[in-house]
């Protein structure tokens, strides 16, 4: 007495789609619904600004909202602002301080996190100390006597006053401690066996595992530092230092009323972060998550 | 190997140590501890960058803080601050994470759409939401006569203002939290809702309160203490999107720090601003640390 | 009345089908192991029958009763998972009353704050810790009632899910592979342990192992799966004795049992190039013999009491004190691995060297036969009638 149920391949991908619907996916698909309706505000601001960014100054705001505008002058938008206005300057020098200070932030914190985590030495209690109790100081304490020396040594408004507080980051110190001390002793034992030097041991073995960490603590950095107000507020002074960031500033003061070119503008300013954003997502996420195991 | 060899090789290590902790170790010396030792000493004293010379005040300028209205008023604001924008920036993406993770479909691109925020440059968006919120023709305000609401003077209104700042601050944070907790679920063994399931706990708020909650204990700490430092760092926004105002309704700790030192240079008193600040910042982490040991013997 | 009845169980995962139509009843109080290769589906059948996993087709009868559209809660079932699944974060007593918190206090009184102040929680928590402790006792974990998981050692956690378990008075108990992350001594002993609560409780038991010896030595039945398939349900003496395929006889019995493929035609059976004595009844082309390991023996060359006689080279031997096993090949049979499992007193083996020619003898009806498929051949045999004529 065998049964054989046929059991019927639905014949097309979107037959399948729609069998998924069980009545029990009814309360699924309103949650999903809720959920893309939060989306929409989230994302509505960039919406907004890329749409305006396409508009002529009067019809930005326009009490009704159209995705495209009217007249069409984004063209003259874009040239407006990369052309006649000195944004490429500013975009440039935010990435010359954004690749200035992850460069010496690598190089300050990969050799002396690996010392902490597999060298011992005298002090070695006391620079850790150090770097957990600065773990919590923000440049928002320490920017008055940084501010006093550059003005002293007469560096205010250069790219290096601009990065300074930034050369070491303990963050990156703590995390990359964290790191190497997960790796193996006894790999690197072997390889002092096998007559690798130190710095070999360095070169060839720690930094290639370390690899995923500091890709993820680039982007931690670059994003925090593209998109920082307040240290370039304090030490640029001349629109040649300016910052992308800093750049929208200017806005504030009600002179520029080309409502469409300002918010071409800040297109501009936004899109590499959410550039990279979208072609490195899971090096982001880690970048927060790891911020996660300082706790 | 010869006797020797090992004690030196030992030695060369201990110098190696030296030479690559060294860069750090003279940069945290040059840019925080040097810096901590100043800002305390200036507390001390009236020295403002505008005169030359100082004199030791002793404790004026922290006594000034109590007969200061506009610290008083920074304080209040902050505070007002935190509390709108604390609950908000902790639940909203608690019940995101809880819901976008239960999905298969879409859950990568409702991941990406709530991230973006956090990607962004905030100055620049700032800028976008002063429009959005702006008091006669903002699209926000646009929607609300659309829907036979009242316009509300969202920047202008010195009761509202901190309420705006609250919400832009939220949107641009949902998403990092919600990437944390999403990281914190995801290491909740499956099987527990299972077992749960099988006790009879099937019931969302079951499940929620005896097997989630518990269990993302240490990521909604995490969570918590990382939200209340980012209310109490609340720069960025005022600067671009109110300048403290209307009536310094919305100017928080920070900017009232960041206006004395660097538009009134009183450094002094700047200095004995940041260092309150930074106590009160070093209590948050104490408490932390205490509250994650107490969990951890729980355990 | 059937303690369990399943009917035509499927379920597939996206593409790959996982059970392919299991149907199988198990009496009131019995204890059934299901066995079967990694990855076969024993799982997914236990989660079916608990309600964790809906099946795509088929009814799930516990107790009589169709249990399809019941929740997990409402199927009077208990499961012992395979990593236990303690809560971490609540004491052992905790986890053990859960289910009753969540059976007897409405959904208010169990929230967090609320169920300090709800009168019904206050009045049920004395009725509950004892019903706690009477399990406790049962399993004598009482002196760890207030540690968390997290402190206990692994057979105390084992036990800890056990009692979660019982407190519940299933009727139905399942257990996924609950001894695999317990050490070898442990797991005997466990064992002896989860076989006495089935005598004093009665249930029903459900037990999902990969390990033939557990399945052979606790149950009554032992249901066998591969790929989504029974192959066979039946008493572990039977299991062993009347396989219903190559399948079967291979998984069931340690060491493995031989297989040894054979060409029959006309009556007349050869292993390799050697003829088989004895006419070959009822099969036919390529067939598979099968021998349990210690239905062979070690014989003189000159010996005539067997019906097989047939040599021998051996590779191996593994002299375990009171057995003593080898390894090789049948010199007919070069291909095909060959064991054998003596009692240590075989004197034919004293003295001799891997060199030396030995001898294997067996019974004819010792044999099992099996077409090319590995279906089992009932009514095949080899007749002795032919060696009979000959002489
Ligand atoms: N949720 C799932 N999604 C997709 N495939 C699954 C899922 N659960 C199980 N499978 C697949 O179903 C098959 C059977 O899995 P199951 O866990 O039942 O095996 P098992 O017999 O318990 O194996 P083991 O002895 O290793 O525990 C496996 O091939 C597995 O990969
Ligand atoms: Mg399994």
């Amino acid at each position: 007495m065998t049964v054989t149920t046929s059991i019927q391949k639905p014949q097309s991908s979107w037959l399948r789609f729609l069998a998924s619907f069980k009545p029990k996916s009814l309360g699924d698909g309103v949650g999903t619904g809720f959920l893309f309706l939060g989306a929409w505000l989230i994302i509505f601001p960039f919406v907004w600004m890329l749409s305006a960014s396409l508009k002529p100054a009067d019809e930005v705001y326009d009490s009704s909202f159209h995705f495209w505008p009217q007249t069409f002058v984004g063209d003259v938008n874009y040239y407006g602002v990369l052309f006649d206005q000195p944004y490429l300057t500013f975009l440039a020098n935010s990435f010359i301080v954004c690749a200035g200070i992850l460069v010496v932030q690598l190089v300050t914190a990969v050799p002396a996190a690996y010392a902490l985590a597999k060298l011992k030495f005298r002090g070695s209690t006391i620079l850790f100390g150090f770097v957990v109790a600065s773990l919590t100081i923000p440049i928002n304490v320490t920017s008055i006597p940084i501010y006093l020396g550059l003005v002293k040594v007469g560096l205010l408004d250069t790219y290096f006053s601009l990065m300074f507080p930034f050369f070491v980051s303990v963050f990156a110190i703590f995390l990359f401690r964290q790191f190497f001390k997960d790796y193996p002793d006894s790999i690197i034992d072997a390889a002092r066996v096998d007559g690798f030097s130190e710095i070999e041991i360095i070169l060839r073995l720690i930094l290639p595992a370390a690899i995923p960490a500091v890709a993820a603590f680039s982007v931690f950095s670059v994003v925090a530092h593209w998109n920082d107000l307040y240290w370039p507020l304090i030490v640029v002074q001349s629109q040649e230092k300016m910052t992308a960031a800093l750049s929208m500033l200017q806005y504030q003061s009600e002179f520029d009323n080309d409502y469409g070119r300002t918010f071409a503008s800040a297109t501009v300013v936004t899109l590499p972060m959410v550039v990279i954003f979208l072609f490195a997502r899971r090096l982001f996420i880690r970048s927060i998550t790891m911020s996660g195991i300082k706790g | 190997m010869s006797p020797t060899a090992l004690p030196r090789q030992e030695g060369g290590r201990r110098r190696l140590a030296y030479l690559l902790s060294a860069p750090a170790s003279v940069l945290i010396l040059l840019i925080y501890v040097l810096p901590i030792v100043a800002v305390f000493v200036i507390s001390f004293t009236d020295y403002s960058l505008v005169y030359d010379g100082f004199d030791f005040v002793g404790l004026d300028n922290y006594k000034q803080m109590f007969t200061d209205e506009h610290f008083a008023e920074a304080l209040k604001n902050t505070l007002i601050y935190a509390a709108i924008f604390i609950p908000g920036a902790f639940f909203l993406p608690l019940v995101l994470a809880i819901a976008i993770q239960r999905r298969r479909r879409f859950r990568s691109i409702l991941e990406v759409l709530y991230f973006m925020p956090v990607t962004s440059t905030l100055t620049a968006m700032t800028l976008v939401w002063r429009a959005l919120l702006d008091g006669n023709q903002g699209a926000i305000n646009n929607m609300l006569v659309g829907l036979g609401l009242d316009k509300v003077n969202w920047l202008g209104d010195g009761d509202i203002v901190l309420i705006s700042i609250a919400m832009v601050s939220i949107w641009g944070i949902i998403g990092f939290n919600m990437v944390l907790f999403l990281a914190g679920l995801t290491v909740i063994p499956q099987n527990l809702y299972e077992a749960a399931s099988i006790d009879g706990a099937d019931h969302p708020l079951d499940r929620f309160f005896q097997v989630t909650w518990p269990l993302l204990a240490p990521t909604s700490l995490f969570v918590s203490v990382n939200t209340l430092v980012t209310a109490f760092k609340l720069f960025d926004t005022v600067a671009v999107l109110t300048h403290g105002g209307p009536d310094r309704a919305s100017e928080v700790y920070l900017y009232l720090a960041y206006l004395e030192g660097f538009e009134n240079f009183n450094m002094a008193y700047a200095c004995a601003l940041s260092l309150v600040f930074l106590v009160v910042l070093f209590l948050v982490a104490w408490l932390q640390t205490r509250l994650g040991d107490r969990r951890r013997t729980q355990a | 009345m059937a303690g369990l009845e399943l009917r035509d169980i499927r379920k597939s995962f996206g593409n790959t089908q996982v059970l392919k139509g299991l149907s199988f009843q198990i009496a009131d109080g019995e204890f059934l192991s299901l066995v079967g290769e990694s990855g076969c589906g024993k799982s997914t059948l236990l989660r079916i029958i608990s309600g964790l996993e809906t099946p795509d087709s088929g009814e799930v009868l516990i107790g009589g009763g169709v249990m399809n559209a019941a929740s997990p809660k409402d199927r009077n079932i208990s499961m012992v998972f395979q990593d236990y699944a303690l809560y971490p974060h609540m004491s052992v007593a905790q986890n053990i009353s859960m289910l009753l918190i969540m059976a007897r206090l409405p959904l208010h009184a169990r929230l967090p704050l609320l169920n300090r102040i709800s009168p019904s929680a206050r009045a049920l928590r004395p009725v509950i810790a004892s019903e706690v402790e009477a399990v406790a006792k049962q399993l004598r974990i009482e002196h760890l009632l207030n540690r968390r998981p997290a402190e206990l050692s692994g057979g105390q956690r084992q036990r800890v899910a056990l009692g979660r378990a019982l407190v519940r008075h299933p009727k139905l108990f399942l257990m996924d592979e609950p001894l695999s992350n317990l050490d070898a001594k442990l797991r005997v002993e466990v064992r002896k342990e989860i076989t006495e609560l089935h005598q004093s409780t009665g249930l029903t038991f459900v037990y999902v192992t990969h390990d033939q010896t557990e399945a052979m030595t606790m149950s009554h039945r032992v249901a066998l799966l591969e790929k989504g398939e029974l192959l066979q349900l039946a008493t572990p003496s039977a299991l062993y004795a009347d396989p219903h395929s190559v399948a079967v006889a291979r998984f069931i019995g340690s060491p493995e049992i031989n297989i040894l493929p054979a060409e029959v035609s006309s009556g007349i059976a050869r292993l390799g190039a050697e003829m088989v004595p004895g006419r070959a009844v009822n099969m036919d082309g390529s067939t598979l013999f099968a021998l349990r390991p210690e239905a062979a023996r070690l014989v003189d060359r000159h010996d005539v009491s067997t019906d097989f006689k047939l040599g021998f080279t051996r590779h191996l031997t593994e002299d375990l004190g009171h057995e003593v096993l080898l390894h090789g090949t049948l010199d007919a049979l070069p291909e095909t691995r060959f064991r054998m499992r003596l009692p240590k007193t075989s004197d034919l083996l004293s003295g001799t060297s891997l060199d030396t020619a030995l001898h294997v003898g067996f019974d004819a009806n010792n044999l099992l036969f099996f077409n090319a498929d590995g279906a089992r051949l009932r009514d095949a045999a080899i007749v002795a009638e032919a060696s009979e004529a000959a002489q």
